[in-house]
């Protein structure tokens, strides 16, 4: 039987039922794997290994009854336990975007420990230095290494050791309104078909623009510090006057007159009607409603996101970066596996990654915004929206975590630090200085307690 | 069947308890979901009143003052302004268009307030969570030309789920609150987004509802805003009471679960109490019926000795008169027939029978009481049973002999040397044996079986059969025999009269030795009675002694309390005369016992001093010439000075003689204490009352030939 004859059916169809058949096709690919014997004795009582991942929607571009990333984890889970020649019990287990911490930290050393976690980078990354995460450079086979984009493989790899194994990612970049574009006579702005990269001239001259000319409860770009939620992009932002936002060390280095800069033209922005008023008070949530309803100019959306719009829609990299031509961030999602105590379920769970990362099929599944597979995005990139688009975008893309250890603290310091920053209550330099002694402090506090698994 | 159904209703109590307790918790927690909900409408009030007091004049501004409401405020994150054209304003500066939501058409029935779970198809939100939407209606609010009429607020669920989540039944019950659409607005689900928030319809579709109840019927009760309970099983297996409570002013209802096990558990103690204080009464009424029965039993039983004890009274008397009425009559017809030496010889000779009868009885009577009483303590000294055997048998051979019964003697014991009471035994096995011989016609046989075993406690246990081919007894009488003054009068012959108390008196000896006595017994046949006595084996050392001086023990034995001898007298001599007759000293208080005394020894050529006391007996001993009297006939009890205190005065005294002397205790009290006493004051031996003439002269008869008595 032609696993591929059969995936190709799957994905014309693009049948509810398309994702079952592919994990039949799964189970069979799997048995021709090397190392999976199809006469394996499955009498003994199977080793349970507990999947978690958190609530994501998902689009597959050849299997339309997908809509959660969980749904390809549990396809994935139950053609493993039907292909390992060890008898293995896997359980998927979803929760929300905000219960990482009651998901994965509160239960370390009890019977909902978790084995495998997927999940985005930007979460994950910090249950390394717990020492906790095993490394998977085993998992990586010179064949995977070479199927995965180098820069994935950077973000996955901490001291020389792989301890992520990428799948997807996607790609944020700001996202105009055409017609309030067009309102506020920004019609030159306006262009289809790429992912403009304005100078910080430009920006200055759209946003004085749309603040002056755009009617009464409509704004001209995204601000919000009233929780953690989407401080990436304000992080983002921060790069605008040329600022690096992070030192060679990994620190930050918002004192610099770069990051000043920044800074100060955030706080400008309040007073030259740039964000909705009193921006500190609102959420990355009421933004999007703002934009998504015509009462917000620019921005953010990512490669996924962006086809909801359509073309009511330009794209545009984020202001400044080092060169000064725009900057865009990219979140990568992918697997780990944690030390539970047991080197029985530690095996099963890096046979489970080879499994997928050995199996065409399920890496297939990531196409439906950037795989992080490159043979995947060979194979499916004309299919995936935007996708040639964004990839050609990726020289842009800025690295927004650092290597920071602990993400987490130091998220909670930075809204809290814009948020006074919008209402004046300080100057750009004091919220520079805070912002680099308090975060620093986080880090360093973080690159001291790390401990990472051997 | 009465506990059966005291368990069902135990169970039925307890779990109208539980349900109680379901009813008032559920009152508690929609009194604090109704509370919490009306401080939410309080809020909003405050913040619609705040309105009119702020100097806003445009939409702009009044959304910008609810941006800082929503800010400051610890339960909306949104709060919005809803026109009468239907344009909702929120605080996060969204405007939707009537045609974008349908948040006014809540208000469309007049209602004053409301509050729903936020669903994305009434209108988007800034928001993809699970969150409460409340509504107030307000006062107008003018601002440029629109008018609004209610203020709205919306509540992230996950911020007050902690709050409105209330367990019970340590943890087991689960509290939950669904709308009408079955989604959760309080519940155990972890979900917080709105795409993986879990349906309370769903779970009961899982599984499945008792009592016909459809998820249909659970909906419409729901609608209609009723209280009821259903029992169902949820998908995992779970079997679950859940009763259902309308919230106020909502389409609300409460939901409070509790599996079934916590109804089982709560009962188990209460089965666990029940069947214990069942135990308990069963114990203690088992108690009270032992007590009772023992009650009952010992009253019986006190009743059946009164009654025993007044037939042995009228038995004994019965049996004391009867010789007495002879011995009566006897004297009787000497007094009338003195000068008939024949007829007087005939009845001295009956006189004699009379009075050994007489004798026996008085014996007998003596021993049942004392061993009723359990005042017989036995002896435990070496002694071969081999040879006692062999001593009751020939006592018995004469008797056996005179009527040609045949004799079989079988003894195989390999511990011949044992310690107990030899005198007690072979009273058991004279009775036995004894009445064998009377019961067995002649010409007819006895057969005499010992052996052992391996006893208790490193015991030999020693088995005693003696069967006879006698008249054998009835079955009736095999359940008395062993009863006092039991005897099958079938027979008046003079040869089978006995007192009775034989067998009785063996029982009772055998069972205090920790032995069985049985008969087995067919009329005309014969009987054959076992007897079974466990008894120490004599050590090695003491067997040895005992081998040596076994023919002194065999001369001691036989010098005893004399009863053994009543039954095989020995020939009475005359003394020889001497040179000077043998002085007797004879202290009695009774005349006529003095006179029969001093006749008969006389008669056998003794010369005899009499006293009345002690005292007289002292003195006289005192006042006689050194080796004047071979002995002393010593009364015990006499006036002045008893016979005891007269003995050991008499051994006091500072003559040579007085220490060697003999001295007999003449005495009525029979028992072996009295005859410890007796030796212990200095007697030599003992003559029990009535004297037994020809013993007594026996041993005077030895003293005289061989000098000082020897025990």
């Amino acid at each position: 039987m032609n696993n591929r004859g059969l995936l190709s059916r799957a994905m014309t169809r693009r049948s509810a039922l398309g994702l079952f058949g592919a994990a039949a096709l799964g189970v069979s690919g799997a048995l021709a794997l090397p190392g999976c014997s199809r006469g394996a004795t499955r009498s003994a009582q199977p080793t349970r290994l507990l999947v978690k991942v958190p609530r994501t929607g998902h689009d597959v571009v050849f299997d339309d009854s997908i809509n959660e990333v969980s749904q390809v984890i549990t396809a994935m889970a139950r053609a493993f336990e039907q292909a390992s020649p060890t008898p293995v019990q896997l359980e998927v287990e979803v929760f929300e975007q905000n219960g990482y911490d009651s998901a994965i930290v509160n239960c370390f050393d009890t019977d909902r420990a978790v084995d495998i976690l997927y999940g985005d980078y930007f979460n994950m990354s910090t249950y390394i230095h717990t020492g906790r995460v095993v490394p998977l450079d085993d998992v990586v086979s010179p064949a995977v290494r070479n199927d995965i984009y180098d820069l994935l493989w950077d973000l996955s790899t901490i001291e020389g050791r792989v301890y992520m194994m990428p799948y997807l990612s996607r790609q944020n970049v700001l996202a105009y309104n055409k017609e309030l574009m067009r309102q506020a006579g920004l019609e030159r702005f306006i262009r289809d078909g790429v992912i403009q990269s304005w100078s910080i001239q430009e920006w200055d001259e759209v946003l004085d623009a749309l603040a002056a000319n755009l009617p009464e409860g409509t704004y001209p770009m995204m601000m919000y510090a009233a929780i953690s939620q989407g401080d990436t992009h304000i992080m983002t932002l921060l790069r605008s006057q040329g600022s690096p936002f992070f030192n060679d060390e990994g620190r930050f280095c918002l004192s610099r007159p770069e990051g000043i800069a920044a800074l100060r033209k955030l706080q400008e922005g309040v007073a030259r009607g740039w964000w909705p008023p009193h921006a500190e008070n609102l959420e990355i949530e009421d933004c999007s409603s703002l934009f998504r309803n015509g009462q917000l100019a620019i921005y953010m959306l990512n490669n996924a996101s962006v086809s909801r719009y359509g073309d009511s829609v330009g794209l545009v990299n984020f202001p400044g970066g080092v060169d000064g031509d725009g900057c865009a961030t990219m979140f990568v999602s992918g697997f780990e596996v944690f030390d539970s105590g047991s080197p029985e379920k530690v095996q099963l769970a890096k046979d489970f990654l080879s499994f997928v990362y050995n199996s065409s099929q399920w890496l297939d599944y990531s196409a439906g915004t950037l795989p992080a597979s490159k043979a995947v995005s060979q194979r499916h990139g004309n299919a995936i929206p935007y996708y040639d688009l964004f990839q050609s975008n990726s020289g842009h893309v800025v690295d927004f975590t650092g290597s920071n250890p602990d993400t987490r603290a130091v998220r909670e310091v930075f809204h809290q630090v814009i948020r006074d920053l919008l209402k004046g209550n300080v100057s750009p330099e004091e919220a520079a200085f805070r912002l680099d002694e308090q975060c620093n402090r986080a880090i360093d506090e973080g690159v001291r307690t790390s401990t990472l698994h051997t | 069947m009465a506990v059966f159904v005291y368990m069902g209703q135990l169970s039925a109590t307890v779990a109208d308890y539980l349900m109680t307790s379901m009813d008032e918790i559920s009152r508690h927690d929609v009194e604090t979901i109704e509370g919490s909900l009306s401080d939410s409408y309080a809020r909003l009030e405050s913040v619609a009143d705040r309105l009119e007091v702020y100097d806003v004049e445009t939409v702009a501004e009044a959304q910008e003052q609810l941006n800082l409401e929503a800010a400051s405020s610890p339960l909306f994150n949104a709060v919005y302004l809803l026109a009468d054209n239907g344009d909702l304003y929120s605080s996060s500066l969204v405007r939707l268009g009537a045609d974008q939501h349908g948040y006014d058409e809540l208000f469309s029935d007049g209602r004053e307030r409301f509050v729903m779970l936020y669903e994305e198809e009434l209108g988007r939100l800034e928001t993809t969570k699970e969150s409460l939407v409340y509504g107030i209606r307000i006062p107008a609010i003018d601002l440029g030309d629109m008018r609004f009429v209610a203020l709205l607020g919306r509540t992230d669920l996950s911020s007050i789920r902690d709050q409105l989540l209330i367990e019970s039944f340590g943890g087991k019950g689960v509290s939950s609150v669904v709308d009408s659409s079955g989604y959760y607005v309080v519940g155990s689900s972890a979900a917080t987004d709105l795409a993986g928030r879990d349906n309370f319809y769903d779970m009961l579709e899982a599984g499945s509802i008792e009592g016909g109840v459809t998820v249909d019927d659970i909906r419409r009760n729901i609608a209609d805003g009723r209280n009821f309970v259903v029992y169902c099983t949820n998908g995992a297996g779970e079997r679950l009471v859940l009763s259902f409570a309308p919230v106020e002013g909502t389409a609300w209802s409460f939901i409070m679960a509790v599996p079934m096990e916590v109804f089982d558990r709560r009962v188990a103690p209460f089965v666990t109490m029940t069947a214990g204080m069942l135990a308990a009464v069963v114990l203690a009424l088992a108690a009270m019926m032992l007590v009772l029965f023992r009650y009952m039993k010992r009253s019986v039983q006190a009743q059946a000795e009164a009654s025993a004890r007044t037939e042995f009274l009228s038995n004994m008397s019965h049996e004391i008169r009867t010789p007495l009425n002879g011995i009566i009559g006897l004297n009787h017809l000497m007094e009338r027939h003195l000068g008939d030496e024949a007829a007087m010889e005939g009845y001295v000779r009956k006189l004699g029978k009379s009075v050994n009868y007489l004798l026996s009885l008085v014996n007998d009577i003596l021993d049942v009481s004392k061993l009723q009483a359990g005042k017989v303590e036995l002896a435990e000294a070496p002694f071969n049973l081999a040879a006692a055997i062999g001593d009751v048998c020939d006592m018995q051979r004469e008797a056996m002999d005179e009527k040609g019964i045949r004799f079989h003697l079988h003894r195989s014991l390999p511990h011949p040397w044992l310690v107990g009471d030899e005198v007690r035994i072979s009273q058991v096995f004279v009775n036995i044996l004894s009445n064998a011989v009377k019961f067995t016609p002649e010409g007819g046989s006895i057969t005499f079986e010992a052996s052992q075993a391996e006893g208790p406690d490193g015991k030999v246990r020693c088995d005693i059969a003696i069967s006879d081919t006698g008249c054998g007894m009835t079955a009736e009488f095999q359940k008395r025999i062993f009863d006092t003054f039991s005897q099958e009068r079938h027979t008046t012959s003079e040869s089978q009269k006995g007192t009775g108390l034989g067998m009785a008196i063996s029982q009772l000896l055998t069972c205090q030795m920790g032995g069985t006595i049985s008969v087995e017994s067919e009329v005309g046949k014969g009987s054959r009675f076992s007897v079974s006595i466990p008894l120490a084996v004599a050590p090695a050392g003491v067997v040895r002694l005992q081998e040596a001086g076994a023919a002194a023990v065999a001369q001691a034995l036989e010098a005893g309390d004399g009863r053994l001898d009543e039954g095989a007298a020995p020939q009475v001599e005359k003394a020889p005369a001497g040179d000077r007759p043998f002085a007797v000293l004879v202290a009695e208080d009774n005349e006529l016992n003095t006179e029969i005394l001093t006749s008969i020894l006389s008669e056998e050529g003794y010369a005899v001093t009499a006293a009345e006391n002690g005292q007289a007996a002292l003195e006289a001993f005192a006042a006689s010439s050194e080796g004047h009297f071979l002995a002393v006939l010593m009364d015990a009890q006499m006036p002045v000075m008893d016979g005891y205190d007269a003995a050991r005065a008499i051994r006091a005294l500072p003559r040579p003689d007085a220490a060697a002397v003999t001295i007999f205790a003449c005495t009525a009290s029979t028992f072996a204490e009295d005859r410890a006493r007796a030796l212990e004051a200095g007697m030599d031996d003992f003559l029990a009352k009535p004297l037994n003439v020809p013993v007594m002269l026996q041993k005077l008869g030895a003293l005289r030939e061989g000098g000082r008595h020897e025990q």
